[in-house]
């Protein structure tokens, strides 16, 4: 009787949505080989086979072998662990200047929160790889670098997203009550606040990684990320660019991975949105 | 609604200025010699305080910074370093040839993207829906940079139907020309076309879900006009800001795609700026492509309002 007098939507939110499997099971798997690539690797990433350059895939070379006679199926797990390793340290790095700023501008409205606000609307109205290559250009590339560069780049939209869910959360009642309680500011930006913005962000978390390893691709491939002789998935694209003709695997392994791995996030962030942000329920 | 237009268009003064600063201030903390890198390596201090002293670069940063901002002012975006030639033109070829490709693109986005949203919204749940749900997750997850070689590899290697590098002129033939753009302009628009049509599917599934469009069907309406005009006009007002938004992207896509099909247009043109460490390329192409970036953002906004008429401008 119960189950008959409950809308229909209210059944279905209890299931856990089939994306949130699928990506959580690609994402775990990628985990799993990136922390491991050092034991499953056939061959070190940089070991050239001078013999067997531009091999196809065969049973001795999974993935094929490119130039120089390297691995391919070895340095796309190598390779996983640099995607992994830029999307998060730039997701990382964002979210722990933008949180705060976010945070303060939805607690206190005001002079100072307006000023940050509209500084990061300024950052937001330049082209975003104009922004990070002028950040390359200026020194010489590494991974770090490109994950800073990249993060800086996504302060505004998690500033954004953390104050306005801050927003509506300070007219909540459990806001009010530690305030009437005489809470401290930290004490309800951390303990009240803060938990509550947190399911939120970790969607919009889950998509920058994303954006994060996309853009990384982008920048390697055009010479201004990760350097040679690193298995860089961007990076090995740009290389087999050149011969695409002759052994196309070299560059289409790489492709393959990084797509897998996008889709991978982008069904956990989904599920993850489903299940996590009321905003969002029922629009898809 | 002018006073808005002209507010905004303050605003983008207000990000060019401070990105001609931050161009000035960044081209001048790179860390190579300039004097140096033209003369090559054999120059000697003289030589080089010579040449120093003929650039200009001997004076302080302010004064440096007034003589270029107040160049640009007048129209003169000083000479390429690398090229030993006038920046303008170069720049201006560059940027008619990018914008044809993100005009094309564009074009192409803006008709099939929402075309596609809305086939699948309408047939939400069954195959039609399925396979563009795919089609999408595809387009938003793999590079344009992927995209590209595998373009590269159908057309070009394998069937050898399409130019893949270069760009050709309208004089050397229409067909030439428009071969060479087919694959640039693909490829910019599958990352985009994925984007749309997914926003347009969830408003139009929202839309065709509302209120007005129960009572548009129970007042008997032919299911094509309640589409077409109940649940598509509401549905595509976030559809356009989206198509804002992908401008954007659009433009670094560009950066990329030019890359990938060594397409002469301002991504490539920016790249190789950078490489050479061409100063005066450089910081124009960085202004030019912040200005049409900025413009195309208030385009979009001021075209939002025009859409929705529960938008005021105040």
């Amino acid at each position: 009787m119960v189950e008959a007098i409950l809308p229909t939507k209210l059944r279905r939110r209890r299931r856990w949505p089939a994306s949130l499997y699928v990506g959580g099971f690609i994402v775990a798997g990628l985990l799993i080989i990136a922390i491991l690539a050092q034991q499953i690797a056939p061959f070190p990433f940089d070991q050239m086979h001078i013999r067997d350059r531009f091999s196809a895939p065969s049973w001795r070379y999974w993935a094929g072998t490119d130039e120089y006679g390297r691995d391919i199926f070895s340095r796309l797990l190598f390779g996983s662990q640099l995607s992994i390793a830029l999307g998060v340290t730039a997701t990382v790095i964002s979210m722990i200047a933008g949180v705060p700023l976010g945070l303060f501008a939805g607690y206190r409205p005001g002079f100072a929160s307006e000023t940050i606000m509209r500084g990061l609307d300024v950052m937001m109205s330049f082209p975003p790889i104009m922004l990070v290559l002028l950040i390359l250009a200026v020194t010489p590339p590494s991974l770090l670098k490109t994950s800073v560069a990249i993060g800086i780049l996504f302060v505004p939209p998690i500033a954004r997203v953390t104050r306005s869910v801050a927003l509506d959360l300070m007219s909540e009642d459990f806001v009010e009550a530690a305030r009437s309680r005489g809470e401290r500011s930290w004490y309800i930006l951390l303990r009240e606040l803060l938990p509550n913005v947190w399911p939120v962000l970790m969607v919009e978390a889950s998509l920058r990684v994303v954006f994060a390893i996309l853009l990384g691709a982008v920048l390697s491939f055009l010479g201004f990320g990760v350097q040679p002789p690193q298995a860089d998935w961007g990076l090995m694209i740009s290389n087999g660019r050149s011969f695409v003709d002759q052994a196309p695997w070299i560059s289409l392994a790489p492709g393959l991975a990084m797509g897998l791995a996008v889709i991978g996030i982008s069904l956990l962030g989904d599920g993850l949105r489903e299940k996590l942000d009321p905003r969002h329920r029922g629009a898809n | 609604m002018a006073r808005y237009a002209l507010k905004r268009l303050g605003a983008v003064l207000l990000v060019l200025i401070v990105m001609s600063i931050l161009v000035f201030l960044a081209t001048h903390a790179l860390p190579s010699n300039t004097a140096q890198l033209i003369l090559g390596q054999y120059s000697t201090p003289e030589t080089q305080a010579a040449l120093e002293h003929k650039l200009g670069l001997d004076q302080p940063l302010t004064a440096q910074y007034w003589h270029w901002a107040s160049g640009i002012l007048r129209g003169d975006l000083g000479q390429s370093m690398v090229m030993e030639r006038p920046v303008a033109p170069i720049l201006w070829d560059a940027l008619s040839r990018s914008a044809v490709l993100a005009l094309a693109a564009m074009v192409l986005v803006s008709s099939i993207g929402p075309a596609l949203g809305v086939i699948a919204a309408v047939h939400q749940g069954r195959w039609a829906d399925h396979a563009a749900t795919v089609f999408s997750y595809l387009g938003i997850s793999v590079p344009e940079l992927y995209w590209g070689l595998v373009l590269i590899l159908v057309f070009g290697s394998t069937f050898h139907l399409l130019p893949t590098s270069g760009a050709a002129d309208l004089s050397d033939g229409a067909g030439n020309y428009f071969a060479h753009l087919v694959l640039p302009v693909v490829t910019l628009t599958l990352t985009s076309l994925a984007h749309v049509s997914r926003l347009t599917r969830s408003s139009m599934i929202e839309a065709l879900d509302s209120t007005y469009v129960k009572v548009a069907r129970a007042r008997g309406m032919p299911e094509r006009i309640v589409i077409t005009r109940h649940a598509l006009r509401n549905a595509l007002l976030p559809t356009i800001t989206v198509l804002a938004q992908d401008f954007g992207f659009l433009i670094g896509g560009i950066v990329a795609v030019e890359a990938i099909f060594a397409y002469p247009g301002l991504g490539r043109l920016l790249i190789f700026s950078l490489e050479r460490q061409d100063l005066p390329l450089m910081q124009s192409a960085i202004l030019v492509l912040t200005a049409v970036y900025c413009l195309a953002n208030l385009g979009a906004d001021l075209l939002y309002g025009v859409f929705n008429p529960r938008i005021r401008y105040g």
